[in-house]
């Protein structure tokens, strides 16, 4: 799914001269919201397959939908960075655009099975964008990495 | 800070910038290196931007966005002289990297992303007694101890977590806490920026979140285009200059470790871009990108801005002396002496992601001002009162990396950089080629092999992320130091060639 534009919801990368642009879409904010956490992820982790052994619960908010996309993908790169977290499945609900609960279905980091991509710094505000119609939502945003 | 004009092809702002960036007519030529954007090229900029380069490169610079950034950084309140883009500028996220600006501190603005998300990324080079001829027998064994000693790579824990008082003090105290440790001499305080310890640092301005993310990560590498490098001299350009440095025998070999703060200084950045956002202060200024957010430097987020800053300096100032340690150890038990046997010097330690507050002579007047250096690295003239007394008659050391193929470049600051650009010069190379293109163009390349046979060796947690940060990515460095000597802001001194990469 990932990759294809023509698919109702998935993510891909584009090209930044030093960092990563990535772009998700989905029907509802909520499926483009989880779909750029899981392309975050992809970024981080090259390749290895992510268990749903494990769930955990994300509430964020911020000042508009930008700043949403921001603060969301921030707490992920946090969970990661500190517990290993690693989403195999991410669903999000979105409340006046800017907030929202996620459960994430997944498991920590194992070196065995893992294979770490680029680290990812931080999510920028440079050329952020969140466009939404009737029937879909699509971000861009620039992972510094 | 003036420069005379020698030709204007300004369009003006009636035909509208295109979004992405002046082309070539509407810069005027200043001179042989100098490129200079008008104010009259977008409604907003305060100052006109400046642009180090040369006849081949321009093409390339112009064919990014990164020119239209540095129109963009002219908005800042406060911003005095120009804003200016050193030859290795590339696109960055509102500030380009390789900015430089400076505001005035008594009505001037900071702004997180004109130093980036990693506060204090910078380079320290080690020299050693050791010549290539006697480590390339035993290069496996020193990159196998090297890759060991470090941990490199994405996630990667550190040799040590530090506890929350702890983790307060490496905050306050940066390199200084590293050595009380006993992780390293207390003469390498003397050849680091600032000692290794930026004054103003507060512990209390700092997220809880940024010191947990940093807490596991002091003594690591990371990942990107962070490196460990075993160098060897390859060419001397100034003997007497480079004799000073302790690096003026061809086929020496050197360390050149470039990393940064880590989580933490992702952290603290990613915070305050969010504290800027929200406080009124800021609001009420305009800018064209949501990056460049400020606050005035005299406002209470801005001054929380610095102390924050300034630990993430110090972190990284501590990342650096702990890897500094480990890289000795590792080299004392590959060799059988110890580290002072081998003559393991730091020779200097510079930041290239960091404001600081400094004095400079702008239109005639001395005024205070804090200095943005965005992808720049401070390039101080012998005499400055900031230098060690050893560096006083050469001036600031200045350590440029390039790729992991060809070739790194040690030089010294300068008055040209003191009269031209803030006292700053460039920092590296600037990639040539975006990360998923080096991937595409090196498809089914093994880069090992290929380093291996440019008489390269490497250790890296991923090598199949190397062709991301191949030779081929980069642009030249060596054309990148001909112009910043050229144009006078910093004097080459010595190039230096890889031998041994450690990576994430």
């Amino acid at each position: 799914m990932p990759g294809n534009p023509q698919c109702r919801r998935g993510h891909a990368t584009f090209d930044h001269t030093a960092d990563v642009g990535l772009e998700a879409w989905g029907a509802t904010s909520g499926e483009a919201l989880a779909e750029a956490g899981l392309g975050l992820q992809g970024i981080m982790l090259h390749a290895g397959s992510v268990r749903s052994s494990d769930a955990r619960m994300f509430r964020v908010s911020a000042d508009d939908a930008a700043a949403l996309v921001v603060a969301w993908l921030s707490e992920l790169l946090y969970a990661f960075e500190t517990d290993g977290w690693l989403s195999a499945s991410l669903d999000v609900a979105v409340n006046d655009q800017c907030r929202l609960s996620a459960t994430a279905r997944g498991e920590t980091f194992d070196e065995r099975r893992h294979v770490l991509g680029v680290g990812v710094k931080a999510v920028s505000y440079h050329d952020l964008e969140v466009r939404g119609d009737a029937d879909a939502v699509r971000i861009r945003v620039i992972l510094d990495v | 800070m003036s420069a005379s004009r020698r030709k204007k092809h300004s369009r003006g702002r009636g035909s509208g910038p295109p979004a992405s960036g002046p082309d070539a007519s509407q810069l005027e030529r200043l001179d042989q290196f100098r490129w200079q954007i008008p104010t009259s090229y977008k409604a907003g900029m305060r100052v006109p931007g400046v642009i180090y380069s040369s006849e081949t490169m321009l093409p390339t610079v112009l064919s990014d966005k990164p020119l239209e950034q540095l129109a963009n950084v002219s908005f800042l309140p406060g911003i005095v002289g120009h804003a200016l883009a050193m030859p290795d500028v590339h696109w960055g996220y509102g500030f380009p990297v390789g900015g430089v600006a400076a505001t005035d501190v008594r009505d001037g603005v900071i702004s997180p992303g004109g130093i980036g998300f990693d506060i204090n990324c910078g380079v320290r080079l080690i020299r050693t007694n050791l010549t290539e001829k006697e480590l390339r027998p035993r290069l496996k064994e020193a990159l196998d101890a090297l890759f060991r000693a470090v941990p490199a790579g994405m996630g990667t824990k550190g040799r040590i977590r530090l506890t929350r008082k702890n983790m307060d003090r490496v905050l306050r105290r940066g390199a200084a806490w590293a050595v009380d440790q006993g992780l390293g001499w207390p003469e390498d305080l003397e050849v680091a920026e600032e000692r290794g310890t930026l004054a103003g640092a507060d512990p209390n301005a700092v997220s809880a979140r940024a010191k947990e993310r940093g807490a596991g990560q002091l003594g690591t590498l990371g990942s990107g285009n962070h490196f460990l490098e075993l160098q060897a001299v390859d060419e001397v350009f100034d003997a007497p200059t480079a004799a000073a440095l302790g690096i003026e025998q061809p086929g020496t070999i050197v360390v050149f470790l470039h990393t940064g703060s880590r989580g933490c200084g992702h952290q603290i950045c990613q915070d305050y871009l969010q504290t800027f956002a929200q406080a009124p202060a800021s609001r009420s200024i305009q800018l064209p990108d949501r990056q460049l957010a400020c606050a005035p430097l005299r406002s209470p987020e801005g001054r929380d801005y610095l102390a924050a800053m300034a630990c993430g300096a110090n972190f990284a100032w501590a990342n650096r002396q702990a890897i500094t340690h480990w890289t000795r150890e590792a080299l004392a038990g590959v060799f059988g002496r110890s580290s002072r046997a081998l003559g393991m010097d730091v020779v200097y330690d510079v930041a290239h992601n960091i404001a600081k507050i400094e004095e400079h002579v702008v239109d005639g007047q001395t005024r205070r001002v804090c200095v943005h250096r965005k992808g720049a690295t401070r390039a101080f003239p012998p005499g400055h009162p900031e230098l060690p007394a050893k560096y006083q008659d050469v001036g600031q050391p200045v350590f440029i990396p390039g790729d992991m193929g060809r070739a790194s470049f040690v030089a010294v600051g300068t008055e040209g950089a003191m009269e031209q650009s803030f006292g700053s010069t460039c920092h590296g190379a600037g990639r040539a080629l975006s990360r998923s293109a080096a991937r595409r163009q090196l498809r089914g390349v093994n880069m090992v092999e290929r380093l291996a046979a440019m008489g390269v060796g490497v250790r890296a947690r991923n090598a199949r992320l190397l062709s991301e940060e191949a030779p081929d990515a980069y642009k030249n460095v060596a054309d990148v130091t001909a112009i910043t000597h050229g144009a006078g802001i910093s004097r080459n001194v010595a190039r230096l060639r890889p031998v041994g990469v450690i990576k994430g």
